[in-house]
């Protein structure tokens, strides 16, 4: 009985649903983690206020299947090696299938639950959908329309402050497409 | 098949050997805007994503960006390459304020001189600035209407505030960039730096060891330098080569004295000034032809303490003797017994000695020996077991092993001495040859092919890490006789090879 106490916690979600899960699996979250070093051992049970269950399933589903996996390093060090590589699991890339309510739900309660490969996922996913329409629209300059309707972005641009950071950009427009035109790889 | 042809990906699948030389493809730049919108040649070695499924906004016209705290949108944006960056800047007012965050604007890679007056933006992004790459070999690309690339580069670097830089690349800047404005320039933004490409500047002669000193000054000093390709003539801490340079005696009064006396050519202001190389762990100097035979003697006699890898390919003044007198034991006092604890290795792992042809495969394994027996006097001695008396080691009593000490097992003397030697022969049997010998830079694999049957792998352990010192080179002939060299041609052509033909 005590055994089985002491691998599982339970989750209280902000709609007051209890998630019973393996302590491996919820100390994926540092938060979580930090919290249960805390806590009396008999008491258990987290709420989780800012978290709600359908959110959570996903979260708990992500923390499962890498539970195996060594926790990374908290040092600084780390953000540059984690930046270089853009690429996304193949099971991470399901992320990529829900609709964009649940996946900014997603980064952030990663982000409250201090899930750092969660939360890069998560960015991750967000910079690819939005490199694919800058890399396909940047040189006729229709992006930040398209970015605004991907993401439903109100402009709140002056049309003379519009067209003044249209100005302070051309240079660098124009260089890179100097570049591009080159055809110099380096 | 002309594999210059083929595209990386299938030279690098073909040829998988070529994808463990540094050199053969140009060095991972990040943020580098290439057409395709990736940094260079990552999209080569990564599977191309064809389409990526848009997540489809929600229906009832919210905007979930606008609920996402600033520093995960700085996150995202992180991803991003900064000409993209610059573009989300005209999305929203909250876009153009983030996208101006100091944060994201740390690291820059230009492979372009920007044009002259500076834009605003890239200003603003250079007071921000870390890490700066300028690729921009073999010139800078022409913009229309630009001024010299001399003063756009000089322009360019005199927006970085002073001493904010810790990287900074400036390779094959020799045609355009002047030996003495870049040491001006690095004497006002370099207090910081700690890795600093100069491959193929223009550093002449010895002026250059002046300014250096300013160089990571008011940080924790340089911890990567590549001066490989320049026409530097001296080194930090060696006479300048016009003057007189004291005969070597042995090495054991060289390794004494030079830590005490200073050699000729040092003045008085140099002495006040601290060492440019306290800190620095790399340092390539491959292929500066101008570096004299007794600069180089000098240098090696004291390498910097920290000093991991040495890049001395391809110069032909460098001596065996030089090498020979390499220093790998930190104190040299070493040699004596009872000071044998206050002897410890120095840093280094890895020198490289391609491409200088008067070494053959003989001095390298020479070197290899003489340099890793030196640092045997590291290992820590065998306490002497205080109960046995002189005849003790004709009956060697092994002693109960308790936790695996660092050391290895005490054993009486005699015994101790072929065991070392055992030892060293064991290091040098399989991690040797040229074959076996790792690629620059990659761990040394585990020495299977060893054989010595009274040696546990687990003794040898903590002693290899102390000793090894791996080499690289590129050397083929087994030795300079006629013999050995014949003998070597019979073995590449797999022909018969009569012992006395000629």
């Amino acid at each position: 009985m005590s055994a089985e106490k002491k691998d599982s916690v339970i989750l209280q979600t902000s709609d007051d649903e209890q998630f019973t899960v393996e302590k491996k699996v919820a100390e994926r979250s540092a938060m979580i983690k930090s919290m249960l070093e805390d806590l009396p051992s008999q008491d258990s049970m987290i709420p989780l206020p800012n978290v709600s269950s359908s959110v959570l399933a996903k979260v708990l589903e992500y923390c499962d299947h890498h539970k195996n996996e060594p926790l990374p390093a908290a040092d600084a060090d780390a953000d540059d090696s984690r930046k270089k590589t853009s690429e996304i699991g193949d099971w991470d890339s399901n992320l990529s299938q829900v609709d964009q309510e649940m996946l900014f739900e997603i980064i952030l309660a990663a982000n409250y639950l201090d899930i750092k490969p969660l939360l890069d996922v998560g960015c991750k996913t967000v910079k690819l959908t939005t490199d694919q329409s800058l890399s396909s629209n940047m040189i006729k300059g229709k992006s930040p329309e398209q970015i605004r309707t991907l993401f439903n972005i109100q402009n709140d641009f002056t049309p003379e402050e519009e067209e003044q950071i249209r100005k302070e950009n051309e240079w660098a427009e124009e260089w890179v497409q100097n570049r591009k035109s080159d055809g110099l790889a380096c | 098949m002309d594999i210059t042809l083929l595209p990386p990906t299938a030279i690098l699948s073909n040829h998988s050997h070529l994808a463990v030389l540094p050199s053969a493809f140009p060095r991972r730049i990040r943020g580098q805007v290439t057409p395709s919108g990736h940094p260079h040649l990552s999209s080569a070695y990564r599977p191309r994503r064809r389409s990526f499924p848009c997540p489809p906004p929600p229906m009832d016209g919210r905007c979930m960006v606008d609920e996402l705290p600033d520093e995960i949108l700085v996150n995202i944006l992180c991803f991003l390459d900064w000409d993209q960056v610059l573009h989300l800047r005209s999305v929203s007012r909250r876009w153009s304020n983030l996208a101006l965050s100091p944060t994201l604007h740390q690291s820059l890679t230009l492979l372009a001189l920007p044009p002259t007056p500076l834009p605003y933006i890239l200003r603003i992004m250079l007071q921000n600035i870390r890490h700066l790459h300028l690729h921009l070999f073999p010139y800078p690309t022409s913009i229309p209407g630009a001024t010299h690339p001399t003063t756009a580069l000089l322009t360019l670097l005199d927006a970085i505030p002073p001493d904010q830089l810790i990287s900074l690349s400036l390779p094959f800047s020799a045609p355009y960039l002047p030996g003495s404005d870049l040491g001006k320039v690095l004497k006002r933004i370099g207090g910081r730096l700690e890795h600093l490409d100069l491959r193929g500047s223009g550093l002449v002669g010895s002026k250059w060891t002046q300014w250096i000193k300013w160089v990571g000054k008011n940080g924790h000093g340089l911890r990567s330098l590549d001066l490989s390709f320049t026409s530097i003539s001296t080194l930090p801490g060696c006479p300048t080569p016009t003057s007189p340079l004291r005969p070597f005696r042995n090495p054991r009064t060289l390794h004494t004295a030079l830590p005490l006396t200073l050699p000729v050519g040092i003045t008085d202001e140099d002495i006040l000034d601290i060492d440019p190389f306290r800190n620095l762990r790399v340092l390539s100097l491959s292929s500066c032809a101008y570096l004299s035979e007794q600069v180089l003697s000098a240098f090696l006699a004291r390498l910097p303490p920290l000093l991991q890898r040495l890049d001395v390919s391809r110069l032909e003044s460098i001596t065996f003797e030089a090498l020979w007198n390499l220093r790998v034991v930190n104190n040299a006092e070493a040699h004596d017994p009872w000071l044998a604890s206050s002897a410890s290795p120095t840093s280094l792992i890895d020198i490289k000695v391609v491409g200088i042809d008067h070494l053959t495969r003989l001095d390298i394994r020479r070197l290899k020996h003489h340099w890793e027996a030196q640092r045997h006097v590291c290992v820590p001695p065998a306490p002497a077991p205080a109960t046995i008396p002189q005849v003790a080691w004709k009956v060697p009593k092994t002693p109960p092993m308790k936790a695996r000490p660092l050391s290895p097992p005490p054993t009486p003397s005699p015994p101790d001495n072929s065991r070392r030697m055992s030892l060293m022969d064991a290091a040098l049997g399989g991690a040797l040859d040229a074959k076996h010998v790792p690629p620059y830079g990659l761990p040394t694999p585990p020495d299977s092919g060893s054989s010595s049957d009274e040696m546990d792998i687990d003794d040898i352990d903590p002693i290899a890490q102390l000793t090894h010192i791996n080499i690289v080179h590129s050397a083929i002939l087994e030795s300079e006789d006629v013999d050995g060299y014949r003998r070597f041609i019979g073995e590449v052509a797999g022909g018969v090879v009569r012992p006395s033909a000629w």
